[in-house]
């Protein structure tokens, strides 16, 4: 037998703690926090191990995990397999099952302490805590016998402190039964080191933590897992000088705001994991830098009315709202942007006077816009696309948020679209690429102008049309808001859904007074995106045979498996609010074929 | 320049190769015939053919295998893959479409038709950098697969309808009052009689027989109003001459024959050589007598005493797609093979894009394919090959597997094997040895046999075929 080949002290437990955590009941335990030190870099507790049983059971996720190649390759690897083979043996010595056992050891859930690159703290809680002791005398009488079966040293080495029994093993680590529970770590001198706080508690420790504090205080009661991160010693693990160099990041600034800042220099982010029958939850939390907080980036905080709920026109695979003032940014530009995004944004307020009939592009462009964009990503009508192009894209609808006041402004954009429609044919004459007929039409009152490419008109048999056909782009003023979309049929539906505002699509009211408030806000449906996929599964799978090398079966099974994931999905949430101190994440999915309540 | 001396000695070159003593049908025969007809082949192949002998194995190579390298019949791999280039094209990704046609190349179960559809598309060069228009270089490409093996007199009037050829060519702007000669001039020069067999003269009244071809909605479209219909004397004929005239005229002049003749022995025998004059003649008699079907010159080739002589074998350099499809072919890293993607992109580093040649000339082969930084691009791709981390072409491989699935087991034997699979004819014994004295016993099993394959993918000897 290859068991335990080589000295494995810590590989052989993770399994068990895996497995049992999936069969187990809720023991709420936190006394790890009081042994670490405060700037701890990760710590992630798995809480209620029972809570995740809705993942296996109405989720159905097990089979689709099973098909994962990532797993189905884990699952292969030899080393696994000799792990699993240990816990049976161990399961059998104490006359259990493997899986009874594991809810035995590890039932009431895991709390691991990432110290550095390669150092942990494991505690492993019991359903059975004199269940711990026999199983850890089995395993390394089994790990005994293994290794004088191999004629290999007993690298084991059993000794006390602090009037507990350690088990340490050569390299790899020791482990310790302390207060009824496993106490793993991969060095003895750190387990010592544990066991001393343990009798000597320090004045400073994690548990002590404020934003830690916070974070254990703000979990809900039916929390699954949380984990707490100090994200400037994580950062610190892969540090390197290119990594602090901050890049020429303009467009994702724009976008992103303040966030970047907290990607790059936020302290600590906590989240919680709330899993139910029919939902699932993450909620996170980021503080912000002192340096962030009121300085030139408090402009990406809405601090009166912040982001609209996401419009919803029929099949809509996805659809955000950001709240974003242009043109209080464009004010304090210099102070968070390098020179060469300053020189672009020159060249652009110079060039973009063009469109816009000579204005300032800051005040006269810029401070003409409102501050909700919102974008939608809806399907087609594709049963109408003349001739059919070989992959269907659906349409995007950016709405830009106008000011209802300038009424020319709303004139010139409808001009400027003309223009660029003019200046994209004139590309395409000096590229021999077909040219874009502009034309216009009434929807619900309103003038909506658009490209359309002409048909060839002797299509070759069995060719299909190129991608290009999905575009007919189009742009329509409706009232404050302006439609720019991709596709002709995308822009008249969501022009008649502004025209006829669902309940939903109510506007955003004033929180000046909430602790925070949503400036980014997206929904996405599965069974629409489910639909896109299915509707170019031939593509998709093409592209995997030629991305990948696999043969049309293996890249079938591929799609088929994200078909399976986004069917499990029925809608997907996701907002991110900003305080003027930290900002929080909070993801929501919806499971499908749940029942209607 | 190999000189022939008597006609007879020509003769006697291209007269039909029977094995004997002296030049038996042997593994390393049966490995030249596939490097130079197809790319590479399996190990599984090349013990098949060698039993079954040369006829057969030439017959295979004319006719087609009967399934594709990833099971599938042949018919239905090849409606599947002219599915798949389509679409890629239009994708209107130029990446997509060549990497459609390396996947092609690797699985194809008739390897001589792709690699002379790859030798019209070198033949007849078209760039999409210049026509902008992936449909319509997919569709030239169908062209010359359906068509390479037939008759070039038909072949070449195709072409000059071709929309990809038009546009790159600049037809669209060869008119009746200012004619055009880009297409008359590479049509004499580069497409059927070569230098020195035309007159400037005969290049001016071509382009007036050529006026008139337009390409109006990605098609072929004749404009009566902007053809010179007025006589013209072209290679000494006279008369009311057009575009289909004029190919014939060109297909009828000696030179044509001799030209293509010419472009076969560097396709098939050796691209270091310039053959004498008399040694071409009888192929390019056998072009005459067959009417130009290409296939029964290429026949004629491939079962020829001078094709399977020790001497023809290493007389040419690998192009990077041979390289690419060869070694996935022979090594069997076929499911999942490489990213298709990822070769295409190396082969391009490498000089050879495809859809892409450098100019209307082609790619010029030969040592043109090696520098400093091709050598590199090369070394690179057949290492990441070989990788165990590379996720885009390595990770595939199982060396020792393979080598067992044929029963050569211990480290002598991989090492034979991969040696005769890969490297099988002038230079097996150098390489063998290089590879022995450099072996690493003292590394896993897996490890020995990925450091030998190394050392002889990377040898200079790999790269000639």
């Amino acid at each position: 037998m290859l068991l335990f080949s080589r000295p494995r002290g810590s590989s052989l437990f993770c399994p068990i703690v895996l497995v049992a955590t999936i069969f187990s009941r809720p023991v709420a335990a936190d006394e790890l926090a009081r042994w670490l030190p405060a700037d701890t870099p990760l710590i992630v507790e798995l809480a209620r191990p029972a809570a995740l049983q809705p993942l296996l059971e109405n989720w159905n996720l097990l089979p689709i995990l099973r098909d994962l190649p990532q797993v189905r390759s884990a699952l292969e690897n030899p080393d696994l397999g000799n792990v699993r083979l240990a816990v049976e043996a161990v399961a059998a010595s104490l006359n259990t099952t493997p899986l009874a056992l594991a809810d035995e050891l590890a039932g009431a859930g895991a709390t691991l302490a990432v110290e550095g690159p390669q150092k942990y703290v494991l505690v492993v809680r019991p359903n059975r805590p004199d269940r711990l002791q026999p199983a850890l005398d089995a395993a390394l009488k089994l790990v005994r016998q293994e290794l004088a079966k191999q004629n290999l040293p007993d690298s084991y080495v059993t000794q006390e402190h602090q009037g507990v029994s350690i088990t340490s093993f050569a390299q790899t680590g020791a482990l310790a039964i302390v207060d009824h529970q496993l106490l793993v770590t991969n060095s003895l001198d750190r387990l010592k080191a544990l066991l001393d706080l343990r009798a000597n508690p320090p004045a400073e420790s994690l548990a002590g933590d404020a934003r830690f504090a916070k974070l254990k205080g703000s979990l809900a009661d039916n929390a699954a897992a949380w984990f707490y991160a100090r994200l400037d010693k994580v950062r610190a693990f892969n540090a390197s000088p290119e990594a602090a160099k901050p890049g020429d990041e303009t467009g994702g600034r724009l976008l992103l705001g303040r966030w970047l800042d907290l990607v790059q220099k936020g302290e600590t982010l906590g989240g919680q994991l709330i899993v139910q029958a029919d939902s699932l939850e993450l909620k996170a939390l980021m503080s912000v830098p002192a340096d962030v907080q009121n300085g030139p980036l408090e402009v990406f905080r809405p601090h009166t009315v912040g982001a609209s709920l996401p419009i919803q026109i029929p099949q809509t695979l996805l659809s955000a709202t950001l709240w974003r003032d242009f043109s209080a940014m464009w004010e304090v530009r210099e102070q968070f942007l390098g020179p060469e995004a300053l020189k672009g944004l020159a060249q652009l307020d110079s060039f973009a006077g063009q469109f816009f009939g000579g204005r300032d592009f800051g005040t006269g462009v810029l401070g003409s816009l409102g501050d909700q964009w919102r974008i939608v990503i809806a399907h087609q009508d594709y049963d109408a696309q003349k001739p059919a192009p070989g992959t269907r894209y659906p349409g995007v609808a950016l709405i830009i948020p106008v000011d209802p006041e300038d009424e020319e402004f709303g004139v010139r954009l409808q001009s400027a679209f003309q223009t660029f429609i003019g200046l994209a044919n004139l590309g395409a004459a000096q590229s021999k690429s077909p040219p874009l007929m502009l034309g216009s039409e009434q929807v619900e009152g309103v003038t909506m102008f658009r490209g359309t490419f002409v048909p060839p008109k002797n299509a070759v048999k069995d060719e299909p049309a190129d991608d290009r056909f999905n575009l007919s782009p189009s742009g329509a003023l409706v009232g404050n808001a302006f439609v720019l979309a991709s596709s002709a049929d995308v822009a008249r539906t969501v022009i008649r859904s502004l025209k006829n505002p669902s309940p939903t699509q109510a506007e955003p009211t004033d929180q000046t007074k909430a602790e925070a408030i949503p400036t980014l806000r997206i929904a996405a449906s599965g069974p629409e995106i489910a639909k896109l996929v299915a509707i170019n599964k031939e593509t998709l799978v093409s592209r995997n045979v030629l991305e990948k090398g696999n043969s049309r079966q293996a890249a079938a099974g591929e799609i088929e498996l994200l078909e399976k994931l986004l069917a499990i999905v029925k809608t997907a949430h996701a907002e991110i609010l900003d305080a003027p101190d930290e900002v929080r994440l909070n993801f929501h999915l919806d499971r499908a074929n749940a029942p209607t309540k | 320049m190999r000189s022939v001396r008597r006609r007879e000695d020509a003769v006697a070159a291209w007269a039909p190769y029977a094995p004997s003593p002296e030049q038996p049908w042997n593994l390393a025969r049966v490995a030249h015939l596939h490097r130079r007809a197809g790319f590479q082949a399996p190990w599984s192949v090349l013990e098949r053919d060698l039993a079954e002998g040369p006829e057969a194995a030439i017959d295979r190579l004319i006719h087609g295998e009967p399934t594709a390298l990833d099971g599938q019949p042949a018919a239905q791999f090849e409606r599947t893959m002219d599915l798949l280039s389509a679409e890629s094209a239009a994708s209107g990704s130029l990446s997509r479409l060549q990497s459609a046609w390396i996947y092609r190349m690797i699985l194809t179960p008739n390897p001589l038709r792709e690699r002379m559809t790859r030798f019209w598309h070198g033949h007849f060069a078209t760039s999409n950098t210049k026509v902008n228009n992936l449909k319509l270089i997919h569709r030239q490409s169908a062209l010359f697969r359906s068509h390479g093996m037939g008759d070039f007199r038909e072949l070449l009037s195709e072409v000059g309808r071709d929309p990809a050829m038009l546009i790159f060519l600049d037809s669209p702007t060869n008119r009746k009052a200012h004619p055009n000669e880009n297409y008359a001039r590479e049509v004499m020069e580069l497409f059927s009689l070569g230098r020195g067999n035309y007159s400037e003269q005969d290049v001016k009244e071509a382009a007036r027989a050529f006026t008139g071809r337009f390409v109006q909605g990605d098609r072929f479209r004749e404009v009566a109003a902007q053809h010179d219909g007025e006589i013209k004397q072209i290679l000494g004929k006279e008369g009311v001459l057009n575009g289909e005239t004029v190919v014939g005229i060109l297909v009828d002049q000696p030179a044509c024959a001799r030209f293509l003749a010419h472009k076969l022995y560097r396709l098939f025998i050796s691209e270091f050589d310039d053959p004498d004059p008399a040694l071409l003649e009888p192929v390019a008699s056998n072009l005459r007598a067959a009417n130009y079907r290409i296939q029964t010159t290429v026949e004629m080739i491939l079962r020829s005493r001078l094709f399977h002589d020790n001497a023809s074998q290493g007389r040419k350099l690998r192009s990077p797609v041979e390289l690419a499809v060869g070694t996935v072919r022979a090594l069997e890293i076929l499911d999942p093979c490489p990213s298709p993607e990822t070769l295409a992109a190396a082969c391009t580093r490498m000089g050879e894009a495809l859809y892409a040649p450098p100019n209307v000339a082609g790619w010029p082969g030969g040592t043109e394919w090696i520098n400093t930084a091709s050598s590199l691009e090369r070394a690179n791709l057949l290492l990441g090959l070989l990788s165990k981390s590379d996720d885009k072409l390595g990770r595939r491989l199982n060396p020792e597997a393979l080598a067992k699935r044929y029963s050569f087991a211990n480290p002598g034997d991989t090492r034979n094997f991969y040696t005769q699979l890969l490297v099988e004819g002038p230079f097996q014994d150098g390489l063998r040895s290089a590879v022995e004295r450099q072996a690493q016993p003292d590394s896993q099993e897996d490890d020995r046999v990925r450091f030998d394959i190394s050392l002889i993918l990377t040898a200079p000897e790999y790269q000639l075929t």
